[in-house]
């Protein structure tokens, strides 16, 4: 498969509100007007087979008004970026706070509580965040988090003076595979990038700069041995490297606190001889935010990166509308055009029905006119047991053929007979010469018309359509 | 590079304008029973972009050929000045009420017109055409003789002979029942023919292919956009303060029927449009045998999948769900995933085959700020998707396959059902996709979508 083009997000966007702006219009004047378009890029160079590439030669040679695509673009980065400071605000914040107080050595942080809000809290969201991505079977109402964050971005499209399209835009965006909500899961997991980098700055700082004293307390009634289960669980991913970034029972046990009694409960611990101790979880936090905190939402923006990437490559032959603009820009536009005007309708008025003649009866002599086809004697003796003599008084007989209209010829030559049929009855005889000669509807409107045409062409004159 | 003009004449009623019409795919031609309906010429450019690729011309027919020819005979010393004499006897006659159809159909030839002749194949020949044909021949401009079929006789071989005589190239051509096919066909032979008009044809015979490729896949878009819409379709009421979901049943499912059944007449008229019927859209789609709405009982007994077909669609898309549990553990389940896929499926489609349309409502309540509201919809996943593609399918076929000649209205019924006939394996997949879209939370992806086109377009009928 060849290599295509990749759109950008503006690029798209872009293409979204051309085809927002001029929706309401039919499918042929937009049809012309992008073959048009595609004209116009054809006599700069060969159109690109690459769908992507044509579109985005389509917006270089007829951008939007207002550029849309740019200003999303633009939103999007301040976006993003103020979603990063908020995250390299809070998480630089929370983890100073939590270690707050921790540096003399005699009030401890709770190991616990830092790992419960640093690494927990984020497991939790990322698990949830997980479930949303799944496929569901029913359409359900955006999280709180999306719903949050998609607001906040259309706050910021509307302040940016994309307005009434914003809206439209957005759900647009939805469309292409779930664009948005990728959009809105890179942009959470810029917060999330930032607030654990700014956490695990904030922490390395403060543990180097800092003799940070870590302990454990809890009102449930852990047990030093559970707690090392717990961590040494949670160090699986990275105790491999060096048992050292595992609490071992022995410092599990000697870091148990008591805030009542306001000391290590074993080992004198706090002793300021036993800062190695006390500080020996210092690296088991960092690898426990390392892993569980900056990998997991590395992952997520490095998976949403390349799914916004995927579905912008694929979108220009994908998307229903893409590919078919891409096609009006390619196909000539065929059709019809009528010269001169419309000619009038002709319609031969019917006239009132014309008495004929009574037919001569069998036996009598009648006399055929010009070169009357083969079986023209069989067929009147057959069909009125007529003679076929020449005289001066029977009727004169003109055979057509049973299958054709009267025409213009046809009655010029008969209606020179008037001369001869001053006294005389004119039979047509409608041979049909066709070997079966079954009733046949058009037949019979050929008769008829010879019936209306002939009474007028021999005017006067005593005549009679009869099929043979 | 000038376009060729193909002037058509004939005698009168011959089909001269249903050709004209079918060629150019002019249905605004007025043609009718009545001989003589077209008493002047008149040219239907057949253009790409404001380039016109040919011309027809749509002339009266022939009123009295063997009198033009004796007056063209008395200018016309030998035969080196045939068209010499025809001129003269057209500029002798232009404005004169005498051989006023003579001559108005043999000015634009004279005036380099390509000329087709057309006979009625399905009436005996008759040697008093040859004067027609004798006076073509004496214009000396390439020619074509075109044998239609207005009736059901079949005279042609006759016919054959005698024109094979007069002109160079002699084709059938049913302008009632020509398809795209054979208007291609008949450019090819006359581009044989004619080689000064070789590179435009063939430019023309490229552009046409091309629009017909594309008309297909525009076709494939407007119906897969409209299974989409009734597989994903919802209606959202909102709730009163003590209002039960179930209470609204009946009402979302009268507004999910009617948006429905707008929505597939508009797809109706997006493929009429799309074929240049105008007339035939906007008449109120007079479908003899398929007038029944999308819900009507008849419609749901004659089209569509039947109840085995459908039964063997169930199991067969849960057993390939199963396949995939299969794949993922390597082999380790035996098949076992697939054989409870396929039961699964198959009970699945047993149960809801059992239910009237309707009853498989998804009733969701959520709140929209602060709103009660319940979600309705879709319709139903199992037949009404095949039933929607069945008639789609059938009007694409009828507008794509008729010729813009026919007078009346679009003849279909439900002989020309079409879904019942898919090769087993087509059913699968199309079930696959089905069940697939269904499950789409919101939008239906890109790909899935296109996927879905695909597939429409390999379905459709040969046009």
């Amino acid at each position: 498969m060849p290599q295509m083009t990749p759109l950008s997000l503006g690029d798209l966007i872009d293409l979204e509100a051309l085809i927002l702006a001029d929706k309401e219009e039919s499918a042929e004047v937009r049809r012309s007007r992008y073959r048009q378009l595609g004209r116009r890029l054809a006599q700069q160079s060969p159109l690109p087979e690459d769908p992507g590439a044509l579109l985005q030669a389509l917006l270089r040679l007829d951008p939007p008004a207002g550029v849309p695509g740019k200003r999303f673009e633009s939103v999007l980065r301040l976006f993003q970026s103020l979603l990063a400071i908020l995250g390299v605000l809070v998480g630089g914040s929370l983890s100073l706070g939590l270690l707050h107080g921790s540096g003399n050595g005699e009030n401890p942080a709770n190991v616990l509580t830092v790992l419960a809000a640093l690494v927990g809290t984020q497991l939790v969201l990322l698990g949830l965040l997980l479930l949303g991505l799944l496929p569901r079977g029913e359409p359900r109402p955006w999280g709180p988090v999306q719903h949050l964050l998609r607001e906040g971005l259309g706050w910021l499209l509307r302040r940016a003076g994309l307005g009434e399209r914003a809206r439209a835009i957005e759900e647009r965006l939805d469309a292409h595979c779930g664009l948005l909500k990728w959009i809105l899961v890179r942009s959470a997991q810029i917060f999330g990038v930032a607030f654990n980098l700014s956490a695990f700055a904030c922490m390395f700082f403060r543990f180097a700069t800092f003799d940070v004293s870590f302990g454990w307390s809890s009102t449930l009634g852990l047990s030093a041995e559970a707690v090392h289960r717990i961590a040494r669980t949670l160090a699986l991913p990275w105790s491999w490297a060096s048992p050292t970034l595992a609490p071992s029972l022995s410092i599990v046990e000697a870091t148990q606190y008591s805030h009542l009694e306001g000391k290590y409960l074993f080992h004198g611990a706090g002793d300021r001889s036993l800062t190695g101790l006390v500080g020996a979880w210092w690296s088991f936090v960092l690898c426990a935010l390392l892993t569980y905190g900056c990998l997991p939402r590395f992952l997520v923006l490095l998976i949403s990166s390349l799914r916004i990437r995927r579905i912008l490559a694929g979108t220009p032959q994908n998307n229903v509308g893409l590919a078919r603009l891409c096609e009006w820009m390619r196909s000539p536009v065929v059709s019809t055009r009528p010269e001169g005007p419309e000619p009038d309708a002709h319609a031969v008025a019917a006239g009132p029905p014309t008495a004929e003649p009574a037919l001569p009866p069998p036996g009598t002599s009648c006399e055929l006119l010009g070169d009357a086809p083969a079986g023209a004697e069989q067929a009147l003796r057959n069909r009125f047991g007529w003679a076929v003599a020449k005289g001066p008084d029977g009727p004169l007989v003109a055979i057509v053929s049973a299958w054709e209209e009267p025409t213009k010829g046809q009655l010029r030559k008969l209606s020179e007979l008037r001369g001869k049929l001053t006294h005389r009855i004119l039979i047509l005889g409608l041979l049909d010469s066709s070997p079966n000669g079954a009733a046949d509807a058009r037949r019979d409107r050929i008769r008829d018309r010879w019936k209306r045409d002939l009474p007028r062409a021999l005017d006067g004159v005593q005549v009679r359509v009869e099929s043979l | 590079m000038s376009a060729p003009n193909f002037v058509v004449v004939g005698r009168v009623n011959k089909g001269k304008s249903s050709i004209v019409a079918t060629l150019a795919e002019e249905e605004s031609i007025p043609i009718s029973e009545e001989p003589g309906t077209t008493q002047e010429t008149r040219a239907y450019s057949v253009e790409a972009e404001g380039q016109i690729l040919f011309t027809l011309v749509d002339t009266p027919g022939f009123q009295d050929a063997p009198a033009a020819l004796e007056q063209i005979r008395q200018h016309r010393r030998d035969a080196s000045v045939s068209e010499a004499a025809v001129k003269s006897f057209v500029d002798t006659y232009r404005n004169s009420r005498e051989f006023q159809e003579e001559t108005r159909l043999l000015a634009p030839i004279l005036e380099g017109g390509r000329i087709l002749y057309v006979v009625d194949g399905t009436i005996p020949y008759s040697s008093d055409y040859e004067a027609e044909m004798e006076i073509l021949r004496w214009t000396g401009r390439p020619r074509m003789a075109l044998v239609n079929r207005i009736g059901t006789g079949d005279h042609a071989q006759e016919w054959k002979k005698a024109l094979g005589q007069f002109f160079g190239i002699v084709r059938d051509f049913d302008a009632n029942r020509a398809g795209f096919p054979d208007r291609i066909r008949l450019l090819e032979s006359f581009r044989e023919l004619d080689e000064a008009s070789r590179i435009s044809l063939d430019r023309a015979i490229g552009i046409l292919k091309s629009e017909h490729g594309r008309r297909r896949r525009e076709a494939s878009r407007i119906i897969s956009g409209l299974l989409i819409a009734a597989l994903t379709q919802r209606v959202e009421l909102k709730l009163a303060r003590h209002e039960r979901a179930e209470d609204r049943l009946e009402e979302a499912r009268q507004k999910l029927r009617a948006e429905l059944s707008d929505l597939e007449r508009r797809a109706h008229r997006q493929l009429f449009a799309l074929y240049r019927f105008q007339k035939l859209q906007s008449s109120e789609f007079p479908t003899a045998g398929l007038t029944e709405d999308l819900f009507a009982e008849k419609t749901w007994k004659v089209l569509g999948l039947t109840h085995g077909q459908l039964l063997a669609g169930g199991a067969a898309v849960g057993a390939g769900l199963g396949l995939a549990i299969d794949a993922a553990t390597v082999g380790h389940t035996f098949g076992v995933a697939a054989l409870i896929g396929a039961a699964v499926g198959f009970g699945t489609a047993l149960v809801r085959s059992g239910k009237t349309l309707g009853s498989e409502w998804n009733v969701v309540r959520h709140l929209i700020d602060g709103e009660r509201m319940a979600r309705f919809g879709p319709l139903g996943r199992d037949n009404l998707p095949w039933i929607l593609l069945d008639r789609a399918l059938i009007y694409f076929r009828g507008v794509s396959t008729r010729a813009h000649s026919m007078q009346g209205p679009l003849a279909i019924g439900e002989k020309d059902a079409i879904v019942r006939d898919f090769p087993a394996g087509e059913r699968m997949k199309g079930s696959r996709l089905y069940s697939r879209i269904a499950r789409q939370a919101r939008e239906v992806p890109d790909d899935l979508g296109s996927e879905l086109r695909s597939w429409v377009e390999s379905r459709l009928p040969e046009s």
